[in-house]
């Protein structure tokens, strides 16, 4: 036998445990893909047969077209708008002695913890009290809302994760700060940003509450998915669409936290 | 050393954060060629002053003039200084001729002249073929190098170097010591060394300020500071002295006789540095300048009686540490162990009694 270290001997229990917790957390998402391949309006066991249709009847509709569309341009314009914000707020709250640092960090990671239906209707009342048409543009801004918590605490873990001697480096050799900013910053930052763009575009391409509350007549896709639930011979069609989004949510937010660790400054080994 | 003395002109400069100073009404002059060490414990505002030349911290008070030029306007990218920092800040998303030639992009250099520049700067460093690498997969010795000549390419009137062999172990680092020096000496540029090794001070420089609390306690020469402290701080910090408390109790043309209580009465070669019969003085005297005798030493020779207590090897040489009756500390003695030595003074035990002598030269008096 391999001799391991104390603290790396096997757990039996602690397997077990595992693998329950992650058949608690996949299992029931799971039955989403099987569902939407089985040929029968009814979500029922036992499976009757293996079909594509229900794809073919999704991609075929007219209004998913428009809705995807429209939860596109919703996704792209959040992760932009919640990416700028999130790279000027990291470097903000990272590099300067700024008062009040923590009471800032925490106001802007407060909508995180907010409930997003109570969000969604404060946001609504504002917006039509304001007069302002419930459109795309107030969903928009709804996702913005919640996505700079996330692009923030990416970018920060960036920020802190390189040094400031290197700006500094920049400034030395002859760099303004707009140089400094260009050739080095942004560069080494550069895959937390893409980082932030793809989570910040999953979280909006995702969400329905906020969409729910602040979508005029262009539904979003999740908006678009809850109406066609009330037609019962559609739901196998919304369990394929779910099963497509499940997959490239996955893809994207995969490739996020891979971009994220990727290129992260390596810690500096001493001498030799 | 050549031409201008005082090519870097330091006036008065005060650096505050807060309540503290670190940096506390500075007055210094940096000749150009010069290797001019800032010496000090941490947190003795060394490190701060280095950052204030190359403008990474604004002062709250006073001025720097490089060359008659003030740099209280001029912007970090705008200073005729680059900097090697501690940590060597290489950029991690460029390669080491990318690195190298960072600060070329303001001289406007044409391709050519870039390449053939960022070459010479590879040979200069040896670091020949390196050029493609990152930073990733450079040891420290070679980020080091990499640091060093991406400061020296822009050609600038000083290289400010904050503990830049603090991260190498010994032996490397003794290595790019003698590099380091060379490498001034063959530039011609003005160095400013930041430092708390003072074996790496002096070594290295030709002078070196000793800081302490944001003040400068003396700035002189190695040998100076070695053999002729100011202060006790100064003795303490270069190298190991003892310090033998007292009054003056004569002033004789070339000696000074000093009554040290417990260590009895003594003379020390020199001035009183000012001072009259009857006021008190501190002398220090180097551990290597005293010679362990186990027989009575001959009337009017300067000696101190003591019992041994311990000593510490350290291959070349040894420190003895006697106690002297009436004094708080003991005194360290270094002796050579050379074959004249080895064996001389024997095994000594603890409590054996032995005498200490020194010349009257070898203790000097410190100016406080």
């Amino acid at each position: 036998m391999k001799s391991v270290a104390y603290i790396e001997r096997q757990n039996p229990p602690l397997r077990v445990y595992a693998f329950l917790f992650l058949a608690f957390l996949y299992v029931p998402v799971l039955f989403l893909p099987l569902f939407s391949i089985n040929d029968s309006i009814y979500v029922s066991f036992p499976l009757k047969a293996f079909t594509t249709k229900w794809y073919v009847q999704m991609l075929d509709s007219e209004p998913m077209h428009a809705a995807l569309l429209n939860s596109l341009r919703v996704g792209i314009a959040t992760a932009v708008f919640a990416t700028i914000l999130g790279v000027f707020g990291a470097k903000a709250v990272t590099r300067y002695r700024i008062p009040g640092r923590k009471p800032v960090v925490f106001t802007i990671m407060l909508p995180l913890v907010i409930p997003g239906i109570i969000l969604g209707v404060a946001l609504l009342i504002l917006v039509s009290r304001l007069g302002i048409q419930l459109s795309l543009y107030t969903v928009t801004l709804g996702h913005v809302l919640i996505s700079v918590p996330f692009s923030m605490a990416t970018l920060m873990a960036r920020f802190e994760g390189f040094d400031k001697s290197m700006e500094e480096a920049a400034a030395d050799l002859g760099d303004n700060a707009w140089w400094t900013f260009w050739r080095v910053t942004f560069p080494i930052v550069f895959p937390g940003i893409l980082a932030s763009l793809l989570l910040c575009f999953t979280i909006s391409f995702d969400e329905f509450i906020m969409a729910f509350f602040l979508s005029g007549t262009d539904p979003t896709l999740p908006i678009y998915m809850w109406g066609q639930l009330r037609f019962p011979q559609k739901l196998p069609s919304v369990l394929a669409l779910g099963s497509v989004i499940l997959v490239v949510s996955f893809i994207v937010v995969f490739l996020s936290q891979w971009l994220r660790g990727r290129g992260a400054p390596e810690k500096i080994h001493e001498g030799r | 050393m050549s031409g201008n003395d005082s090519f870097i002109s330091i006036q008065a400069l005060s650096k505050h954060f807060g309540p503290v100073k670190a940096v506390d009404r500075i007055d210094m002059t940096i000749g150009s060629g010069e290797f001019f060490s800032l010496l000090g414990a941490s947190g003795c505002g060394k490190t701060t002053l280095l950052r204030m030349l190359a403008g990474l911290e604004s002062p709250t008070s006073g001025d720097i003039l490089i060359d008659g030029v003030s740099m209280a306007d001029v912007a970090p990218h705008h200073r005729p200084t680059n900097m090697v920092f501690q940590n060597y800040a290489i950029f991690p998303h460029l390669d080491v001729h990318k690195n190298i030639a960072y600060g070329l992009r303001v001289l406007r250099l044409g391709k050519a002249e870039a390449d053939r520049r960022v070459d010479e700067m590879l040979e200069i460093v040896k670091l020949q073929g390196y050029g493609g690498r990152r930073s990733n997969e450079l040891s420290g010795g070679q980020r080091q190098r990499v640091a060093l000549a991406r400061a020296l390419i822009k050609r600038p009137k000083v290289l400010l170097l904050d503990e830049p062999l603090g991260a190498l172990d010994k032996k490397l680092r003794e290595e790019m010591q003698l590099e380091l020096r060379d490498l001034q000496q063959s530039l011609g540029i003005t160095f400013i060394f930041v430092t708390h090794d003072q074996e790496e001070a002096m070594t290295l420089s030709d002078r070196i300020a000793v800081m302490a609390d944001g003040k400068v306690l003396q700035t002189d020469t190695p040998e100076k500071l070695y053999e002729s402290p100011m202060s006790r701080e100064v003795g303490a910090f270069i190298g190991t002295m003892n310090f033998l408390p007292g009054r003056i109790a004569a002033l004789e043309p070339e000696a000074v006789v000093v009554e040290a209580g417990a260590a009895g009465s003594f003379r020390v070669a020199g001035t009183g540095r000012g001072r009259a019969a009857g006021d008190p003085v501190l002398v220090g005297i180097r551990p290597e300048k005293l010679a362990v005798t186990m027989e009575r030493p001959a009337e009017g020779e300067n000696a101190i009686q003591g019992r041994f207590v311990t000593m510490s090897y350290f291959g070349d040489r040894s420190h003895y540490f006697i106690e002297v009756e009436g004094l708080d500390q003991r005194i360290s003695v270094a002796s050579q162990n050379d074959l004249q030595n080895l064996g001389s003074v024997g095994q000594l035990e603890y409590g054996t009694e032995i005498w200490l002598t020194w010349a009257p030269e070898a203790a000097v008096i410190l100016a406080d």
